[in-house]
């Protein structure tokens, strides 16, 4: 069907038809999930998921270490590396071929939401998709003068100069046999963020 | 005793599965509950929040699906219009060839289901693997979902996990950690060797000309990542102004649904992808299939249906039989609104479905967009009669309408009934009194009493 | 459910039996009079009263719903007093579910249906709301069991039964899990006969279980569905219409 007529069948069908309502931010935010400082809400919030949090390289060394990661891909657009090439075998592509051989993937939030205890990715700041979504560890490097207090100022930004965005709140997880909780699914297992 | 289909079903149903229904419904809504407590604490913010997504959805559909057409375009999106489910699926069939693709991934998608979308395709030689892990478990075994967000919702992990040993899945382990580590390994292939995937869509933005997914699993992104194609189909009522609404929606959705403050991802997808492994080329199909009809109609309400699943979830005849006993693509309250009036003329086919509901009101109650499902579910009874419908078990109440307007008949009548208390009742074993005393008992009657105290001490 | 907002109040009241009560639970009405005369009502009874219209009404036949309807206003036409009704279902589909059966009719009908609906209360929700009772007073020792009736959601009764319950010198409120419709849904009891025993006896189990002494409610009708189930299943019943305890509360305490 064309495009006018489509468009057309929908405007004749409608009856009634009100104004987009007026509200603000404090209609929608969750007092509960922004108690404390940014920090806290953010960290309270993605550890409720069971995200981790690292807040130097040796951290996340240790941490990485404790999960049996040996190999991981650094995105591109990761700068600084942390010396995380002296502990384990760090790679800068991600090879499609052979997509199971790394343990851990390293790329970079754009920014975060307190009140979801959810760092966001972007196309425009991550080289590669599959370094976030593949492996069964992935660290999210995020500044701490990155994370927004509410859903309603992380929304602000989302696609404004990107057209890609996920918002990530913990490991990938499942309800879908008998109801119980499964964490790893087809995303990673094990969610860290570095936080900076 | 059970002449009404869905009364048969609850006779005939496994009382396993109606326990595992039943158990993981009021799990559900109990979670829904403590969830929005939690994160709305203040007196009536859920109220107002409900109310403002009632408010934003009705807004002028024609006008927003106007700017998204604009928007989507201008990001380089392939917008295509479907006025039914058929044409729908040749449209995407029509891409799906036109790329040579022979494996598609899916992202769940209710949509998808409603049109019937993978049988065709396999019909016509092109794979479209579930990645959803319910939705692979009921694809496998050809199984419709049983509800709309936790499509194996009836099954138990014995018999996925003979099911993923039949299939070449996984040989037998039905430890849920260990089916969910084995369609992990088994689908990463499928991603990996996807030409295209076809996803609905949550929302879509008017504004920023993108789409919105909400998912728990990954399965969305990793699906995105594996295929250079990317072809998403969604009614037009998923229309929302922007982004900046989702801060009414995605508040909503996740809680209403299983309780969770947000679901793990939420994908924003406007367009083709900027890094490496990401879709190379985007549709949308924004498809009719008697929506408009519906928009035009008394029951253009339930349109605003974010498909959260939380009235089935509450509903307490669909905590007996579950999905499967409608019939139909969409159960429970939303269903029994929704799925006659999308069978257009097969309408009559799923004429009793509106009657399977004893008008409690629980799903009024949690429904994230406040629509007011019971005035629909009885004004569906009245369309049911109006296309003149054979339902089984159907009460006429002509004649009790005319002893209920004749209120000398109705006070010389009434005293009668004590003659009723003489009748053995067991000799009713047929009609609407032999059903109720199959379970019930009656008390006696006392026709006239009241009114005969009254003119004495009123 | 949406009760209209600012509905008629005062002293003198019309009472509507319901059908239930003319042909099973004269007791309950007796005992609804009896209470409104007590907290200074004069009470009218209407000879020509018959039903609410409900049963065809959810059966979706909206044609002999709105006759019914009609004649249950001119019935109640002869003063402009309150109409209250001593069950939640009924009084809910005079006052918010009538309305949708006069969907399609003329503005003059819609608006009579209007002003009906802004007369007619449940029996509880009266007593505290329009006449400001706070308490029922005498007494009466018993765990009391109480469904709040699905058609009573949204409305001002499941609280105002809770307050003057509690009034009562003796009685204690039992706890149990109240969640779920008690499945008598008016003909859904006999169309899905099935799923609505089963809907009941989950009920009935639930409401047993603190082993109460009377087990009350706002509707007849949930209780006949559930005690009908209960009797079949050998489980004891024990079932008053809530203005049944009132009306002994107070004549234990020689108040009635």
């Amino acid at each position: 069907m064309d495009k006018q007529e489509f468009i057309n069948n929908v405007r004749k069908a409608q009856k009634v038809s009100k104004q987009l309502p007026e509200y603000s931010c404090a209609d929608t935010v969750s007092t509960t999930a922004t108690a404390g400082t940014i920090l806290e809400a953010f960290a309270r919030n993605f550890g409720a998921n069971h995200g981790i949090i690292v807040e130097s390289a040796d951290e996340l060394v240790a941490k990485l270490n404790e999960l049996g990661c040996k190999k991981g891909v650094i995105d591109e657009k990761v700068e600084n590396t942390f010396g995380l090439e002296n502990s384990f075998e760090v790679v800068r592509q991600f090879d499609r071929s052979n997509p199971d051989q790394y343990d851990f993937g390293v790329s970079r939030a754009s920014y975060a939401i307190a009140e979801s205890g959810a760092f966001v990715l972007k196309d425009a700041d991550t080289a590669d998709r599959m370094t976030s979504i593949a492996p069964w560890v992935h660290v999210a490097i995020l500044n701490k003068s990155d994370i927004v207090r509410t859903i309603e100022e992380g929304l602000e930004k989302v696609l404004t100069d990107t057209p890609y965005a996920i918002f990530v709140a913990g490991p990938s997880k499942t309800t879908d046999v008998e109801g119980v909780l499964v964490e790893g699914v087809h995303g990673p297992g094990q969610q860290i963020v570095f936080l900076q | 005793m059970a002449n009404q289909p869905i009364d048969k079903f609850c006779a005939d149903i496994n009382p396993n599965i109606k326990d595992a229904l039943t158990t993981a419904s009021v799990g559900s809504t109990i979670a829904r509950e403590k969830c929005l407590e939690q994160a709305y604490p203040e007196a009536n913010k859920t109220l107002h929040l409900r109310e403002l997504a009632n408010q934003i959805k009705s807004m002028n559909l024609a006008d927003n699906l106007e700017q998204a057409v604009k928007s989507l375009e201008a990001n380089g999106i392939k917008v295509l219009f479907a006025k039914d489910a058929d044409e729908a699926k040749k449209q995407i069939l029509e891409i799906v060839k036109s790329k040579n693709a022979k494996n598609v991934v899916k992202v769940k998608s209710m949509t998808t289901e409603e049109i019937e979308l993978n049988h065709y395709l396999e019909a016509n030689g092109v794979e479209a693997m579930e990645t959803d892990l319910g939705e692979l478990i009921i694809q496998i075994d050809g199984e419709r979902p049983s509800h709309i967000v936790k499509p194996a919702i009836h099954r138990k992990r014995d018999d996925i996990a003979a099911s993923f040993e039949k299939h070449g899945i996984a040989p037998y382990d039905e430890e849920p950690t260990h089916i969910t580590l084995n369609a992990r390994k088994y689908l990463r292939k499928k991603y990996f060797n996807a030409d295209v995937v076809i996803s609905g869509a949550n929302y879509v933005l008017a504004k920023e000309g993108a789409i919105v997914l909400a998912t728990n699993e990954g399965n969305s992104r990793f699906s995105m990542a594996g295929a250079k194609t990317h072809i998403a189909i969604a009614g037009f009522e998923k229309v929302i102004p922007s982004a900046r609404e989702l801060s009414v929606f995605l508040n909503l959705l996740g809680r209403s649904a299983t309780g969770q403050h947000s679901t793990v991802y939420t994908d924003f997808v406007a367009g083709s992808g900027k890094s490496k492994n990401s879709p190379e080329e985007m549709y949308l199909i924004f498809l009719d299939n008697g929506r408009s009809d519906i928009l035009a109609s008394n029951f253009a309400d339930i349109l605003k249906c974010m498909r959260c699943g939380a009235c089935m979830n509450k509903c307490p005849v669909f905590r007996l039989v579950g999905g499967h006993a409608y019939r139909a693509v969409y159960p429970g309250p939303l269903g029994i609104v929704l799925s006659p009036l999308l069978a257009g003329k097969d309408f009559s086919k799923y004429a009793d479905l509106p009657k399977a509901c004893s008008l409690c009101g629980g799903c009024a109650e949690v429904c994230p967009a406040k629509i007011p499902l019971p005035e629909l579910i009885v004004q569906m009874r009245d369309e049911a009669k109006r296309r003149h419908c054979k339902v089984a078990n159907d009460i006429n109440f002509k004649g009790w309408a005319i002893l209920a307007t004749s209120p000398k008949l109705w006070r010389l009548g009434v005293p009668f009934n004590k003659l009723a208390n003489f009748i053995p009742l067991d000799w009713f074993k047929v009609g609407p009194l032999g059903r109720w005393l199959k379970t019930r008992t009656l008390p006696k009657f006392k026709g006239g009493n009241f009114r005969k105290w009254f003119k004495k001490n009123g | 459910m949406n009760p209209p907002k600012n509905r008629k109040t005062g002293n003198v009241v019309n009472f509507m039996a319901t059908c239930l009560c003319d042909a099973i639970f004269a007791d309950a009405a007796k005992s609804a009079v009896e209470i409104l005369k007590k907290f200074g009502c004069k009470v009218i009874l209407p000879q020509n009263q018959t039903c609410c219209g409900q049963p065809a009404f959810n059966s979706g036949d909206f044609a002999s719903a709105r006759k019914v309807i009609l004649h249950t206003i001119e019935a109640f036409s002869e003063n402009d007093y309150p109409v209250i009704v001593p069950s939640g279902s009924c009084a809910a589909m005079l006052f918010d579910s009538a309305l949708i059966a006069f969907k399609d009719q003329d503005e003059p009908t819609k608006q009579k249906v209007q002003a009906f609906a802004e007369r007619v209360w449940e029996l509880n929700d009266y007593l505290v709301n329009a006449l400001g009772v706070e308490k029922i007073g005498g007494k009466l020792n018993a765990k009391v069991a109480v469904h709040q009736s699905c058609h009573t959601k949204g409305t001002g009764t499941p609280e105002a039964m809770i307050k003057l319950l509690k009034s009562i010198e003796g009685i204690e409120i039992a706890q149990f899990d109240s969640e779920g419709c008690c499945g008598f849904g008016g003909t859904f009891s006999v169309v899905f006969p099935q799923l609505s025993s089963e809907m009941g006896e989950k009920k009935v189990r639930k409401i047993t279980a603190p082993n109460p002494d009377i087990i009350t409610a706002a509707d007849t009708s949930c209780l006949l569905h559930q005690r009908g189930i209960a009797e079949r299943l050998g489980i004891k019943y024990p079932a008053q219409h809530v203005c049944q305890i009132y009306a002994q509360a107070l004549r234990n305490g020689g108040l009635l």
